[in-house]
């Protein structure tokens, strides 16, 4: 999303490089789908990388409780 | 032998490794609980750009949130109850910080004390004291970025004889073992720098001290940071501030950013170079560049520190011409022993 941000104001200074543009309207929906398709790559390969070795993954809500 | 109920299953081993993150710290105002407000984590829910965005805090979090929204089209407003902003960063560097984002168009309003928050049509209105007199402002969205709180609460670690600290961190010696024998705790949970790669290097540390019987530590572990704002700030080792505080003897390298010929020809001068050096030894202590890469370029003095390689030879050494690298010959120039 700092990425889109980023892009964002290169857009609004494109003008000074001789660039026209425009990024009046910003579509944030597309710029959270951009961020989740990346989280979403990240995630895959940290779990791909976990389940290569010989850990086991419980996952749970409630909280680990000594015994 | 340890043992741990999770899902009505036990589990039973010799070590326990507790890394169990920090979640956001939600401060005690009034109202606050009353009204929708939003997290770092709940803000990126979001699929509407906010009308008015108002950020309670003025650390990393609330900087990035609020440039990038700013730039999403929303008005933004920070509120920060100290006198400025990036408490732990050089005056200096908070200052060029604070300029850029003004320019970006956010309003920050320092020595403001949000006191009572509650819904007004629709809105959210939150009732200050600013400077000690009282003000109010609306807004349509209220983001609280003021610290994080260890995720230590409901663990049961009472049962375990480990003590937390009065903010639920979990106090660890250098190997990261807590002070019961087997059981370990990394990343957020036991205090101290709260990023990824701390948390990443706290498992290098016990996976290679367990596994491969080494002896590292975190005992002067290089700390480097890099907060994503447009410049960023790449940050490494101690402030000028710091360094002072300390006694040292230092020498302070420093150069606009508007000297800096990749900067120029790139039309983006905005930020700083800084660096402090120990002035009897000629070692790098610490830098804070913020630029356009200001992450990356930091990177390349911390390698000069982890390299004992002193600021002398980066004054006078050859890198490629034109990039930001080059400027730290500059930089370095800037010192007058």
């Amino acid at each position: 999303m700092i990425g889109a941000a980023r892009t964002a104001y290169i857009a609004g200074r494109a003008q000074n490089f001789g660039i026209p543009s425009d990024p009046s309207r910003i579509d944030l929906a597309k710029v959270i789908a951009r961020k989740d398709e990346v989280v979403g790559q990240s995630l895959e390969s940290l779990t791909k990388s976990i389940q290569s070795t010989p850990i086991s993954i419980i996952s749970t809500e409630k909280p680990y409780l000594p015994i | 032998m340890k043992t741990i109920g999770v899902n009505g299953e036990t589990l039973r081993a010799d070590k326990i490794f507790i890394n169990t993150g920090a979640r956001p710290a939600i401060p005690d105002i009034e109202g606050l609980d009353a009204v929708p407000y939003l997290t770092s984590t709940t803000i990126l829910d979001l699929t509407e750009t906010p009308q008015h965005l108002c950020i309670l805090g003025a650390g990393y979090v609330a900087m990035e949130m609020g440039q990038m929204y700013r730039r999403f089209g929303a008005e933004v407003t920070l509120l920060e109850k100290n006198t400025r902003i990036l408490g732990k960063e050089d005056e200096d560097v908070a200052a060029a910080i604070h300029k850029i984002l003004e320019e970006d168009g956010i309003t920050i309003c320092c020595g403001s004390e949000l006191q009572k928050v509650s819904r007004q049509n629709g809105n959210i209105l939150l009732e200050l004291a600013s400077g000690g007199q009282p003000r109010t402002i609306t807004c349509s969205h209220l983001l609280v970025a003021a610290g994080r709180t260890p995720n230590t609460d409901d663990l049961g670690l009472e049962k375990t004889g480990l003590r937390t600290t009065g903010h639920g961190i979990i106090p660890v010696g250098e190997n990261l073992e807590t002070g019961v024998e087997g059981i370990f705790a990394l990343g957020d949970v036991k205090g101290g720098p709260a990023f990824t790669h701390i948390s990443y290097n706290d498992y290098v540390i016990v996976s290679k001290n367990i596994l491969d019987k080494q002896r590292l530590t975190i005992h002067d572990r290089p700390v480097p940071y890099c907060m994503f704002t447009d410049p960023e700030l790449g940050r490494i080792g101690l402030t000028e501030h710091e360094a002072r505080e300390k006694g040292m003897d230092i020498l302070v390298a420093k150069l606009p950013m508007t000297k800096v010929a990749r900067g120029i020809e790139t039309g983006d001068t905005r930020g700083l170079m800084k660096a402090v050096v120990d002035k009897a030894t000629g070692q790098i202590l610490g830098a804070s560049i913020l630029s356009v890469a200001g992450g990356e370029i930091m990177s390349v003095i911390q390698m000069a520190m982890m390299g004992k390689v002193p600021y002398d030879q980066i004054r006078d050494g050859v890198f490629a011409h034109p990039t930001f690298s080059e400027s730290l010959n500059n930089l370095f120039m800037s010192i007058e022993p």
